[in-house]
């Protein structure tokens, strides 16, 4: 018997060993931080030597999941790696695997002397008003929903519907049909800001032009059902869309693989998904996180932390649109020429939930 | 050495072995993590300090694995009930998002009332709820012989996906969160120190793993549970009614479960949030079958993982160590704790005497 435990335990540990070896490629990302961190204290970051340290400015990113997710996180990290290398500060990004880790790993930042700690989703809003009045000498900063009500919180949230105007430029400038497909996660204000900004930039360009929106559902599913934003996409298709758009989350995946079947075009949002289906991603409708992360730490390393509401429009980069092979010179200049258009006020885009 | 042979002596060597094997078993596998380590080039000393130490001496620390641990009390208490009477109620999740949510909504639709009147309805409700909902399984058990394994495990999907449609579509909150609103003070378990999670929750779970130790060794009711954990037929044989144990310790453990839920919704959140649970019902079943199903184990037990799972987010933060390695620490501890159990059992429950095995087997 003893020889069989042993036998066993030695299995286990050698199962074990293997495991353990996989993630060992994952960390090899680590030493690449520190030596990025080296690299930059060699050339000291230029514009914020007058003002703050920025040497001695800890910024701590509090994730809503894991990295790899090629979406908000990713987005969220790049943002602070960006900091991180042109203005000199010290960052952290901590994966929280469960919601109440949020304001823990927020709480720990404070406890450790950070200067910043940023929340990347509306999700973790909870934890920031947990938090953020405990440490009133941290700067907090959260993405995608509006708390203006704490002294020390700045929060961004984006113009999607000045984006999904120049996207519904674009659809309308691409088809050949005048019909356009969109579909939305969930009929609430958040996305129907997407579909009233998005039906105003096509008729922008074509009068005739008709959109056929449709929803995927009313449930926190919504968000994560591919399969049913196929259906829905194939359905526009046969009904004579020839490029759709999507606020759909994760559902989205669906409509730009019923997009890439049947060879027409798609258009991503939130990040850059041409590289779903490079054939058909006509372009995104990027919302940065990244930009209000780098507008916030470089407002705090300038001397004037931002607080209260901040939106992320086409003035300040923080949305627009991703400029692909499928552009030609002519559908650059209109967009360039409407996004100024947009910026000076000339034109109007209805915002259905204006704060 | 002789007196280990004596029965009441006995209880205390098992009790000793298997708070031995438990500790024995974290040795070796902190030791098997530290080879892993040292092979990615870690410290492992250093590693060690911010997962197991440093959580309990830095600020606050002590106070955020406490409010980890929590849940996993309720939980893994609730294990133990249903276990002990051989009955896997894997449906703890479930039951623990049908607690929350009547905790949740109890707590800020009633108005007006008293604290402890406010609290005691709370309580009451969560508990009913969480006994109802394992009812369901304990009858189809008893009544028509299905396997509780299946009906708990379905019926934690039907019960996360409803408690998630009624709050999304009755008890909302208005904002981006989909959650219930804030509970009224009057129902609010106080925590010890704001912000962080722990709560008078914690105090009530460990009373209640007390009482239950008390109830599993010196009632009849939990004499009874024990024989018909061990032999089903044999216990109704000697005329326990065993089907309706099964019902009893279900609809208890149901209820322990459904305390979990409320615990983190009137003491460390405030309000409910869907999928608030990373899988406290999950965790529970680990703890109670690592504490071998005695209820003051669950204590430790849920502990120290409440240790670790806190002391992962502190590693992760404070050194350029990955999340996923907690994990692997994690189960290399489970996998050897079990093994080491294993082993005991084989021994009839006495680890350095093997004579004392046929004397086991008599009794």
């Amino acid at each position: 018997m003893k020889k069989n435990v042993f036998l066993a335990l030695l299995m286990v540990a050698i199962l074990l060993f293997a495991y353990a070896c996989a993630p060992a490629t994952v960390e090899s990302t680590t030493p690449d931080d520190t030596q990025s961190a080296e690299a930059v204290s060699e050339e000291p970051a230029d514009a914020a030597a007058d003002e703050i340290a920025a040497a001695d400015v800890k910024v701590g990113l509090v994730l809503t999941g894991t990295l790899g997710d090629q979406s908000v996180n990713d987005q969220a990290y790049a943002g602070l790696m960006y900091c991180e290398e042109n203005y000199g500060v010290q960052v952290k990004a901590v994966e929280c695997t469960d919601a109440s880790m949020y304001a823990e790993a927020a709480q720990k930042f404070c406890e450790e002397g950070y200067n910043l700690v940023v929340f990347n989703a509306f999700s973790q809003e909870e934890a920031l008003r947990t938090v953020a009045p405990a440490y009133p000498d941290v700067a907090f900063m959260i993405l995608d929903t509006v708390v203006d009500d704490i002294a020390n919180v700045a929060c961004f949230t984006y113009a999607t519907q000045e984006v999904s105007f120049l996207a519904g430029v674009l659809a309308a400038r691409k088809s050949t049909t005048g019909v356009i497909g969109f579909i939305g996660g969930m009929e609430i204000p958040t996305i129907q800001k997407y579909q009233k900004g998005f039906e105003e930039g096509v008729a922008y360009v074509n009068a005739e032009g008709t959109v056929i929106a449709k929803y995927v559902g009313n449930d926190g599913n919504a968000w994560n059902d591919p399969a049913t934003a196929k259906s829905l996409t194939l359905d526009e298709i046969a009904n004579g869309a020839d490029v759709c758009f999507h606020a759909a989350g994760g559902s989205g995946l669906g409509l730009i693989e019923a997009c890439n079947e049947k060879g027409v075009y798609s258009i991503g949002v939130n990040i850059d998904q041409s590289h779903l289906a490079p054939d058909t991603v006509l372009t995104s409708a990027l919302t940065r996180g990244d930009v209000a992360i780098q507008i916030f730490v470089k407002s705090y390393l300038d001397g004037a932390v931002l607080t209260g509401h901040t939106t992320l429009n086409c003035a300040n980069d923080g949305v627009g649109l991703v400029e692909s092979s499928f552009f030609t010179d002519d559908d650059k200049a209109i967009i360039a020429d409407i996004t100024a258009k947009i910026i000076s006020g000339e034109i109007k885009v209805t915002n259905v939930m204006d704060y | 050495m002789d007196a280990d042979m004596k029965k009441p002596s006995e209880s205390v060597t098992r009790a000793r072995d298997s708070i031995l094997i438990v500790a024995i078993s974290f040795l070796i596998a902190l030791f098997v993590g530290a080879l892993i380590l040292l092979l990615q080039g870690e410290n492992p000393i250093e590693v060690y300090r911010y997962l197991l130490v440093d959580p309990l001496v830095s600020k606050n620390g002590l106070l955020k694995v406490l409010g980890k641990a929590t849940p996993l009390i309720f939980t893994g208490l609730a294990g133990t009930f249903a276990f002990r009477c051989n009955v896997f109620n894997i449906g703890l999740e479930g039951q623990l998002y049908a607690g929350a949510l009547t905790a949740a909504v109890l707590g800020y639709t009633l108005q007006g009332l008293p604290p402890w009147l406010h609290l005691s309805i709370c309580f009451a409700g969560a508990m009913i709820t969480g006994a109802a909902c394992a009812f369901i399984p304990a009858v189809l058990k008893v009544k028509f012989g299905v396997h509780e394994v299946i009906t708990t495990i379905m019926l934690n999907y039907i019960i996360s996906n409803i408690i998630s449609m009624l709050v999304i579509n009755y008890f909302r909150n208005p904002g981006e969160t989909a959650r219930t609103p804030y509970v009224l003070d009057s129902a609010r378990l106080t925590q010890f120190k704001l912000p962080e999670q722990a709560n008078w929750g914690l105090v009530i779970g460990v009373l209640l793993c007390i009482v239950a130790y008390w109830v599993f060794s010196r009632t009849v009711f939990g004499s009874h549970v024990d024989a018909a954990g061990k032999n089903l037929l044999a216990a109704r044989y000697s005329g326990i009614n065993a089907d309706r144990l099964v019902i009893i310790t279900m609809m208890l453990s149901g209820a322990v479960a459904a305390l979990g839920g409320l615990e983190r919704v009137l003491g460390a959140f405030g309000y409910m949030e869907v999928n608030f649970s990373p899988g406290f019902g999950y965790d529970g079943l680990v703890i109670c079958i690592i504490a071998r199903m005695n209820p003051l184990g669950v204590l430790i037990v849920a502990l120290l993982m409440g240790l670790m799972s806190y002391g992962g987010m502190n590693l992760n933060i404070m050194t350029t160590v990955p999340l996923e390695w907690v994990r692997i620490l994690t189960g290399l501890i489970f996998a050897f704790v079990v093994i080491g159990n294993t082993l005991l059992k084989q021994r009839g429950g006495i680890l350095f005497h093997k004579k004392s095995l046929q004397a086991e087997d008599a009794v």
